[in-house]
């Protein structure tokens, strides 16, 4: 070894991490100390030799050709709005989720859209807030307050919400409502969703999956009317197309939503259980009054709403192929 | 306006060119960290997801992006690290008489297999200065940066790292002629 007092900096002069003056004085004393002059080479030739192995390593990796798109899906899901359709009258402490500035109010009366977390959250503080409330709500209403909860309720608004700012977006101050932490986020201009009454055949040229109809229905049950749904994307250009068939049942609707299916398969809201429909993964959520029992296969991803025991709703699911 | 900007004012089309201008940086930085290719490819959705995030706190003034890139990057392979076990394992004695010929130190320079196995050995922290210093070829004072040390610290580190190696690959000279002892592996298990 050369000298003790040498050897650290020997490694930074190596790496010419050195000031002229420093420079100087190693080099000077190299040249009469035999001893760190083969100090010096040793670990020249160390230093030189890892770079030389960690090039060669690096090198020989590469990302994927799927690290592109990968992560676009990710980015997607990460900004995609839920929207929530608020029944009317908001009751104040959940308005207090949304304050700050006097556009977001006015947002609030008509619908929001929100990241889907916070909408889980807010959603499901709201249905237990409401939740005597909510078995004397309109049954409809009540579905739509659960149905939000996966973001797949007919969104009257559609908006960008998001945690970074973005051109257009106005400041929003967000609370949970379980935990008090408040956060910042960026609303974007919001635009209306189409809904149009359309022939079986319309839908299904204007949708780029395969349309189904079950097989199996209630006694009594006939399809009202098709009705093809258009999302706007956050630019409010045409982004999503979903059908709906409605079904009169007596006095009451029985609801088929078809969409197209998600990359992957969504977990159950809070409060749901899971079920298979013909083998594919699916969730209910069922009370006295209501069913709710959504599911997703390759093609497609289907949402059932109706006031059906859960058993019924498994039969005309199942009927769907 | 550069790529940066562009993406801070949510021009996704600059995003995506930043992703693949900068890719490889983020992906084999994290490969010579955690020395495996899944966990690099792991690391490079979750820094830039990180970055997409948080591209909006990025202040220029502050300092290049690249070495607020490779924190991020180095940041997060530290924290993996910790949460990783490392492998004892026993190796076989090999019997003295088969171990005639004594590779020198300069052969062990030359073997890529010591090599590694020497850098597998160093510590996170100092692996990660080595890397940034011998692969990333920074500057100490740009690895300060992205490490949150002292400049100071950054040479202590690198000359240790050093001396560490050159130990490693002059001892194992001297373990041939002896049962070889239990040795940790790097980055094999978690």
């Amino acid at each position: 070894m050369g000298c003790p007092a040498m050897i650290d900096v020997l490694v930074a002069y190596g790496d010419d991490e050195l000031s002229l003056s420093e420079r100087a004085a190693i080099e000077a004393h190299v040249v009469k100390c035999a001893v760190c002059q083969k100090e010096l080479a040793t670990l020249s030739a160390l230093q030189t030799r890892i770079g030389q192995s960690l090039q060669a390593r690096a090198t020989q990796v590469a990302p994927s050709p799927q690290a592109w798109s990968h992560l676009q899906a990710t980015l997607t899901r990460e900004t995609r709005p839920t929207l929530v359709w608020l029944p009317i009258p908001t009751p104040t402490w959940f308005r207090r989720l949304v304050s700050g500035v006097g556009r977001t109010n006015q947002i609030v009366e008509g619908g929001i859209a929100m990241k889907k977390g916070f909408a889980v959250t807010a959603i499901a503080a709201l249905v237990m807030a409401l939740s005597v409330s909510v078995m004397a709500l309109v049954p409809s209403v009540r579905a739509e307050i659960l149905r939000i909860v996966h973001g797949s309720a007919p969104a009257a608004l559609v908006g960008r919400l998001s945690e970074t700012p973005f051109s257009g977006g106005v400041p929003v101050t967000m609370t949970d409502v379980e935990t008090g932490k408040s956060t910042t986020a960026y609303l974007g201009k919001m635009h209306e969703t189409a809904r149009q009454t359309v022939s079986w055949d319309e839908a299904q040229m204007a949708v780029g999956f395969p349309l189904r109809q079950p097989t199996y229905l209630p006694d009594g049950a006939e399809l009202a009317r098709v009705e093809l749904v258009t999302v706007p994307d956050a630019d409010g250009h045409p982004r999503d197309q979903r059908v709906e068939l409605v079904y009169i049942l007596g006095d009451s609707e029985l609801m088929l939503e078809q969409s197209p299916a998600f990359p992957e398969v969504l977990g159950p809201p809070p409060g749901a259980e899971t079920v298979t429909v013909n083998g594919a993964p699916g969730w209910t959520v069922v009370s006295d009054e209501n069913s709710i029992l959504s599911w997703q296969t390759s093609e497609a991803r289907y949402f059932l709403n109706g006031y059906l025991p859960l058993e019924e709703m498994l039969k005309i699911a199942e009927s769907i192929s | 306006m550069d790529l940066v900007h562009r993406c801070q004012a949510g021009d996704e089309e600059a995003f995506a060119a930043l992703f693949h201008q900068y890719k490889n940086l983020v992906y084999r930085t994290a490969y010579l960290m955690l020395g495996s290719v899944d966990q690099a490819e792991e690391t490079l959705q979750e820094v830039f997801i990180r970055l997409h995030r948080s591209l909006s706190t990025f202040e220029p003034s502050k300092g290049a992006f690249t070495t607020w890139l490779y924190r991020v990057t180095v940041n997060y392979c530290l924290a993996r690290q910790r949460q990783r076990r490392p492998v004892v394992t026993r190796l076989e004695e090999c019997p003295p008489s088969a171990l005639a010929e004594q590779p020198s130190f300069q052969d062990r320079l030359e073997d890529e297999e010591a090599i590694g196995r020497a850098l597998g050995r160093l510590s996170e922290k100092l692996r990660a200065t080595v890397i940034l210093r011998y692969y990333s070829e920074l500057p100490y004072t740009e690895i300060a940066q992205i490490l949150n040390i002292p400049l100071g610290t950054v040479k202590s580190r690198l000359a240790l790292a050093l001396k560490m190696l050159r130990r490693e690959l002059e001892t194992l000279t001297e373990d041939d002629k002896a049962p070889r002892k239990e040795r940790v592996q790097w980055g094999v298990q978690q």
